[in-house]
């Protein structure tokens, strides 16, 4: 055959035009190794990372706790001695004239209050305390001792007392508001007596330190890059100590985290010689991943809030997997594998943000943002491109089991 | 498949779904393109992949409504493979002699086997890898991309002389590489 140009030409056209090439999976995989990463997933964290410390800062810097609880304990002192003095109007006129100069006293009391919300939280609460048991002590020294005014003075210490339960302390306070004290808050015995003896079984302080347990659940960011699932499901249970005063405390705990994971395989290629050689052909796919983890954090608390800011040193224990070897191209093990962890890096550590609220008495929903810092597959043993630090969100339910 | 504007603009906000959709398209007809400048499929996906990160990059600075995207990626494409291959000159005329003997037996091998049942566009295709390389970069941007010998010169940094000079070599090797082909193949096969 004679091949003009032109034949030439139009064969390698045609040609050119009719090649067809299968596309494979894999092809997309590697490409995909090249592509910048997704912003959108790391976006979001970062966005529910700032947005959970904001939320922390907000609370604590535009809802000024110490004002709000001082007005509290001065409309609970005016309203409980209200309640007081409306009956007392109704039994005597001698007792409607003592009740007048408690009203005048407790009127002075407030505005002594007023000025303390300047001073401590603790200088305040028993300025406020003083003032009302004085005033009320002046009572008894300006009147006859009657019965019905000994009975009104303890009506008034015992208001006190039901005053003081209501009142929640700050831990600072705690310790200030004594039992020495209390010679102060009355001038006559029996009002001494009862006082003393009420404030003695008043159990002021707050529990701070608290056994409980956890159980949680969430999504981990996949170890490794692929396009078909980035998220692995995880569940996890734990126990843990947690010192929760008012403001700042600390967490240490311990979790077992179980990651369900179905895209990770790690393949060996490996070639013994005896009398001929053997080419083997191992592949390890890793069906859930066993990590032991020693969380302890800063914690934050406000009211039924808790904000934390922790890390966890992680250890992966143990795995279930798939293992199948193949012997010269031929299939020899098939099998599932408890305790393997080839190709998988032990050690980690996640720095984390948390938010907690307490639903219940001794019930806590929280949320929690982890991310790994350390790789945890071996990437000398895998081929493709792993995920530089893996996100992870969890939600947790603690049951709080002792305080003390 | 169909690409449309919507797809692409996902492509640009770095959506994977629709990049790996798109990347499926274009494969299909760029990595033909690619094959006929690289001797095997590794070179020449790796071609395709520098190629479709340009492509993503680019698809911000292109109106996508606008533009005939199949020549835009294969332009891209075309330049990229010309980029490397200026790249890589001096290795491949270093490197080229070593490999070209054991390269020719097994093309040799693959073509007689392709010619046994037909003249395969594949094995048709791997004719250009066993004529030097310039030959077959201008050959392909002549005969087959449709550039002229002014645009393959300021693309290959060569005289247009040089270009035609090239293009004339290509097709006399060729031919005499057709008619060897054509002269293995059974009698049977040749009516």
């Amino acid at each position: 055959m004679n091949w003009t140009e032109e034949d030439i030409d139009q064969l390698f056209r045609d040609s050119a035009n009719q090649l067809n090439i299968p596309f494979q999976e894999s092809y997309w995989t590697e490409m995909e190794a090249l592509l910048p990463e997704t912003k959108t997933k790391k976006g979001l964290g970062w966005i529910f990372g700032g947005t959970v410390v904001c939320l922390a800062l907000i609370s604590t810097f535009f809802f000024p706790e110490n004002i709000v609880k001082l007005e509290n304990i001065t409309t609970k002192v005016a309203n409980n001695q209200t309640k007081f003095i409306t009956p007392t109007n109704s039994v005597s006129p001698i007792q409607a004239v003592e009740a007048k100069t408690v009203e005048a006293k407790i009127i002075h009391a407030e505005n002594i209050t007023l000025k303390a919300e300047k001073s401590t939280k603790a200088q305040s609460r028993n300025q406020i305390i003083d003032n009302n048991i004085l005033a009320n002590s002046e009572i008894s020294v300006s009147s006859n001792e009657t019965f019905v005014q000994h009975e009104n003075l303890n009506l008034v210490a015992q208001n006190q007392i039901d005053l003081a339960n209501q009142i929640e302390l700050p831990e600072e306070i705690e310790e200030q508001f004594s039992i020495e004290r209390l010679p102060l808050l009355s001038s006559t015995n029996q009002v001494t007596s009862l006082a003393t003896s009420n404030f003695k079984s008043l159990n002021l302080k707050r529990k701070s330190n608290t056994l409980f347990v956890q159980i949680g659940a969430g999504l981990t960011e996949s170890f490794i890059q692929t396009s078909e699932r980035n998220w692995m499901p995880t569940l996890n249970i734990g126990a843990g100590y947690q010192y929760s005063p008012k403001g700042f405390g600390f967490t240490a705990g311990i979790n077992l985290n179980t990651t369900f994971s179905d895209n990770l395989e790690i393949n060996r290629k490996s070639k013994v010689y005896n009398f001929g050689s053997t080419n083997y052909e191992q592949n390890f796919k890793y069906k859930q991943i066993y990590t032991l983890e020693l969380p302890v954090s800063v914690d934050f608390r406000k009211d039924k809030q808790t904000f934390s800011l922790g890390i966890s040193p992680t250890f992966i224990a143990s795995s279930l997997m798939r293992f199948s070897q193949s012997e010269n191209g031929n299939l020899s093990h098939d099998e599932f594998y408890i305790g393997q962890k080839v190709g998988l890096n032990h050690f980690g550590l996640k720095p984390s943000v948390g938010y907690q609220l307490e639903l219940a008495k001794g019930w806590n929903l929280g949320i929690q943002l982890q991310t790994q810092l350390m790789k945890q597959v071996d990437d000398s043993q895998f081929i493709g491109k792993l995920r530089d630090n893996p996100l992870s969100g969890q939600i947790t339910i603690r049951k709080m089991i002792t305080k003390f | 498949m169909h690409i449309n504007s919507d797809i692409l603009k996902a492509c640009a906000s770095n959506d994977r779904k629709a990049q790996k959709q798109l990347y499926e398209y274009c494969f299909k007809f760029l990595m033909p393109l690619c094959l006929r400048y690289h001797n095997n499929d590794e070179d020449a996906r790796s071609s395709l992949n520098i190629a479709f990160l340009k492509i993503i990059k680019g698809i911000d600075s292109i109106d996508v409504e606008a533009v005939n995207f199949n020549a835009w990626v294969k332009k891209i494409t075309t330049n990229t493979l010309i980029d490397e291959y200026r790249k890589s000159k001096i290795h491949l005329t270093h490197y080229q002699g070593k490999e070209t003997e054991r390269e020719l037996d097994f093309y040799a091998e693959v073509i007689q086997n392709d010619a046994e049942s037909d003249f395969g566009c594949a094995a048709i295709m791997k004719l250009l890898s066993q004529i030097p390389t310039v030959s077959a970069h201008v050959f392909n941007l002549y005969v087959i991309d449709g550039y002229s010998h002014r645009e393959i010169g300021e693309k290959l940094k060569i005289s247009e002389g040089t270009s035609k000079w090239h293009l004339s070599t290509a097709r006399k090797l060729l031919r005499e590489k057709l008619e060897k082909m054509n002269a293995s193949l059974p009698q049977e096969m040749v009516i």
